[in-house]
This record gives C-alpha cells, sequence and structure tokens, in this order.
C-alpha cells in the first residue's frame, strides 16, 4: 500500500488541525475593531490566511468595513495545508541527507513545486496547492532517494566492552574491519559481529540480525500526546530491542535510547514539542546490536495540540 | 575558517616550531619527520558536535573533569565520559562521525594528518562502554582503530590490484 502524501494529509487533517480550523463556519463577518489578520488568526489559527480570505472574496487588499460578510475557507484548505507540511517536511529530508550536494536539480524541482503549492495556497486555489504539494513530496522523495544512491557510502562499525572486560565490535556497513586480540587477528565484514572474551581470542564472526520494521508511529505522524506509543514488527532470534530517538534523521543528536524485549513500547515522554526521528535495533542473544532501521520521522505537539488524539496504524485504524 | 585552511594554517605553525623545541604550536607525534615536508604529519582535532545528558571532558595532563560544550574542540589524549541516559558525538574534519553511547569512557588516542598525502590516521581508546564510528571511505595510508582493554579494530585504506 502506498503510504504516501495524501493518506498523510489525512492523518494530519484528523490530529494535528486545531480544532477551532474544522469548526470554522463558512462565512463570517468581521467584527468592528478587528484587521483581517486577526480574524484569520482567531478563525483559522494563521495570520498568514488574511491574504487567502481576501483571495476567496475578490479583495484587493486592505480590510473591508466591519460587518462586511466574508466567505471563509473549507475543510479542503486543511487538506492542502497538510500536504503543504508533508512535501516541507519531505524537502527538509531531502537536505538532511545530503540532496543539495548530490541530487541538486531534483531538489531545486522540489522547492519549486513547494513554493507554487504556497503561492496557490495564498490565491485561496487549494487544489493547485495540493497538487502542487504531491509534485514536490514526490521530487523531494527522489532528490533524497538519488542522494542516497550517489554519495559516498560510509563505513558503519559500533565497538563496546562490558564491565567484564567482553568487547563486541559490529560491523553494521562498508568496509571489511580487522580485528585483532592477543596474537590472533581475523576479518568481520558488513553485516557481521564478533565477541571477544577478556583474555581469550575473537570467536568466529556471527550474522547481525536485521533491523526491526517499524509500525508506529507513522512517517510525518503528529503527536499530540504525551504518552508515545512505539510498535515494530518482531525479528526472529531477537532477544530485545532498542529504540533510539534523536532530533536528526542522521541519529547524530539522539535524546533518549530506550531497550525493551516486547514489541512495543509506550514511552512517557518528556521531551519538548519539535521534530524527532526514531530509529530499532535487533539485539541477539550474545548482545550483539544489529543495524538501524532508516530514520521515521514524527512531531511532538503536545503543548499546542489542544488535546486531540493523532495516533493511527499505517492501514488508517487506530491502535 | 574552512577546514582545509586550518589545516595548511596548523602545518605552517608546525613547521615554524619544529625547530623551537619548546612544545609551542601542534604537537609533533613523535614519530613524524619533521625535518621533511613530504612527510610531515600534524596532530588535529576534534569537534563536539552534540552532547545531550551529563557529559564531561577531562583535558590532556589534567586530572579534572569539565562539563562538555557543545563545539568544543578535543584533541589526542582528551577523555569523554558520558552518564547514564547521556550521549555525545564528535565529528571529524573531513566529515566522519563518532557517537558515544551512554555510560562510556573514550579517548582519543591519535589523531594525525599526513600533510602531503591528506591520509588521516585515527585512534580511539574504549575504555567502557559503546561507540559507533561512521566514516567517509580512507584515503590511501589512512587508519581508523578503535581499542578496548581487550581487542582492537582496524580499517585501512585497501589498494585494489587489477591483473
Amino acid at each position: 500500500m502506498r503510504f504516501g502524501p495524501v493518506m498523510l494529509s489525512g492523518l494530519l487533517v484528523l490530529g494535528a488541525a486545531p480544532a477551532r480550523a474544522q469548526t470554522a463556519p463558512g462565512s463570517t463577518t468581521l467584527p468592528a475593531g478587528q484587521t483581517l489578520e486577526d480574524l484569520a488568526e482567531r478563525l483559522l489559527g494563521d495570520r498568514e490566511a488574511a491574504e487567502e480570505i481576501r483571495a476567496l472574496n475578490r479583495m484587493d487588499g486592505g480590510d473591508p468595513a466591519p460587518g462586511t460578510a466574508l466567505r471563509l475557507p473549507g475543510t479542503e484548505r486543511q487538506a492542502a495545508l497538510s500536504a503543504w507540511r508533508v512535501a516541507s517536511q519531505a524537502v527538509q529530508q531531502a537536505v538532511d541527507d545530503g540532496a543539495e550536494e548530490f541530487a541538486r536539480e531534483r531538489l531545486d524541482r522540489a522547492r519549486e513545486a513547494l513554493a507554487a503549492s504556497r503561492s496557490a495556497r495564498l490565491r485561496a486555489d487549494y487544489a493547485a496547492c495540493q497538487r502542487q504539494a504531491d509534485e514536490a513530496w514526490a521530487l523531494a522523495r527522489q532528490a533524497r532517494q538519488e542522494s542516497l544512491e550517489r554519495r559516498p557510502r560510509k563505513s558503519l562499525l559500533a565497538v563496546s566492552v562490558d564491565a567484564a572486560g567482553t568487547t563486541r565490535v559490529e560491523v553494521h556497513r562498508g568496509e571489511e574491519v580487522k580485528v585483532t586480540a592477543g596474537k590472533k587477528s581475523l576479518a568481520v565484514g558488513p553485516g557481521q559481529a564478533v565477541k571477544i572474551e577478556a583474555g581469550k581470542e575473537p570467536e568466529p564472526p556471527r550474522a547481525l540480525l536485521p533491523f526491526p520494521q517499524p509500525v508506529l508511529p507513522p512517517e510525518g505522524a503528529v503527536l499530540v500526546t504525551p504518552t508515545v506509543h512505539f510498535r515494530w514488527q518482531p525479528v526472529e532470534g531477537a532477544a530485545r530491542y532498542v529504540l533510539l530517538i534523536a532530533r536528526d534523521s542522521a541519529g547524530l543528536k539522539p535524546v533518549r535510547q530506550l531497550s525493551c524485549e516486547a514489541v512495543f513500547y509506550l514511552f512517557p515522554s518528556t521531551l519538548p514539542d519539535g521534530t524527532y526521528y526514531f530509529f530499532l535495533r535487533s539485539v541477539d542473544g550474545q548482545g550483539m546490536v544489529g543495524p538501524a532501521s532508516p530514520a521515521r520521522r514524527f512531531q511532538l505537539q503536545v503543548k499546542s495540540g489542544e488535546g486531540v488524539r493523532v495516533e493511527s496504524a499505517p492501514d488508517g485504524k487506530g491502535i | 575558517m574552512g577546514a582545509r585552511t586550518m589545516l595548511y594554517g596548523l602545518a605552517f605553525l608546525s613547521a615554524l616550531c619544529a625547530g623551537c623545541g619548546s612544545g609551542c604550536g601542534p604537537k609533533a607525534p613523535s614519530d613524524a619527520s619533521s625535518g621533511d615536508a613530504e612527510f610531515e604529519e600534524i596532530q588535529v582535532s576534534a569537534r563536539l558536535i552534540a552532547a545531550q545528558g551529563r557529559v564531561t571532558v577531562r583535558r590532556a595532563r589534567s586530572e579534572e573533569w569539565h562539563p562538555a560544550i557543545t563545539g568544543m574542540a578535543l584533541q589526542v589524549d582528551d577523555s569523554l565520559r558520558t552518564q547514564r541516559d547521556a550521549f555525545a558525538t564528535l565529528e571529524f574534519e573531513e566529515g566522519g562521525t563518532l557517537r558515544v553511547g551512554p555510560e562510556s569512557l573514550v579517548r582519543i588516542t591519535d589523531l594525525r594528518l599526513e600533510v602531503r598525502s591528506q591520509a588521516r590516521r585515527s585512534t580511539f581508546t574504549v575504555e567502557e562502554g559503546r561507540v559507533e564510528a561512521e566514516l567517509l571511505p580512507l584515503k590511501p595510508a589512512g587508519e581508523f582503530r578503535i581499542r578496548t582493554p581487550t581487542a582492537e579494530a582496524s580499517l585501512n585504506h585497501r589498494e585494489v590490484a587489477f591483473q
């Protein structure tokens, strides 16, 4: 099933939209002493939407006289806005993954489509806004993919030592790694790991477990409850799983690392609102930690979410 | 100032100080051929680009641990410690990174650049805990090592032979 911007838009409409935007009437009047910007902020949660109200009511500029009847955008605006947000995040993700350097042309086209989407929204042409946003999203995804394929492949290895002096070397990708203990050396290839107990020679390399497929939260989810429900598919042979939450898609700025044996974790978040990414790993019975799943993004909007619950499984059903 | 400019600056300072013997400027590694510019090696630094939770740093020849500050440069013989639920990420000048997990103690054992070939030699010692290194392909003669009290993992540039 394609889990694209349209469906994401739907999720966001259900959850992220301020309640007042959904209940906004089809028309209103401008109260005395208020500007169109004040009205837009009060009814649509966005001062910039004043320009859309002007376009919708065929006004050239300025504010109408108090008491003037004004047509307001319907729910199509929220869908278009959500599509624009999802596309905007996809562009940022492409940038994070090196598209500026390795997929510049596609990235520029994605940015142009995103700008066109915004212009269409300000003209109150919400169908065009959503169409351009979907195009921007698709181009950004292609730019990210192109960048991931073209940029130099980095080697990734992990080394750990526990209190008993046991060393574990895991080679997640890239070049072969030479592991030496005492007088013995051996080569550990990508996807392999080796354990060395204190005073002993290295054990033969063993295969790392694959990463678990993430289920919840879905990509781009906006979460407004302080408890985050993480869920993933089980991996055969996994003794436990490690969940890493980071502020960036490369995982260079981690904020929490959680470990559990089950295939879900109810995380009582105390993190500030913002965008986060999570990564999942399988750990085998020997304590070898496998490669991380691709970054999956979610947003916390606990303080600004007004209590609207937004978690949905990829199939669209609630959890 | 770009990393390359900074490196050239360090190389120049190193050359200036090569004969003074007073220990000023970047420290020449003991096996560096300081009199031969073709094989000159200079010590470089790694930068702390992220620190979350209680992360402390002990400078070379010091016994005191100080709170780590994002953006600070770490050099040979500096140590970094993370407490429970804490993380740190170091970035190398060529773009690789070293992520230090919770409850870890890591010492920078070696960080050198061979000026002419731009080959880098880096060694980190993990006394306890876990690190993850993400590295761009090494240049010829480049090497990267992670040591623990019981083992060493090394990554070397490998020449590809054609018949």
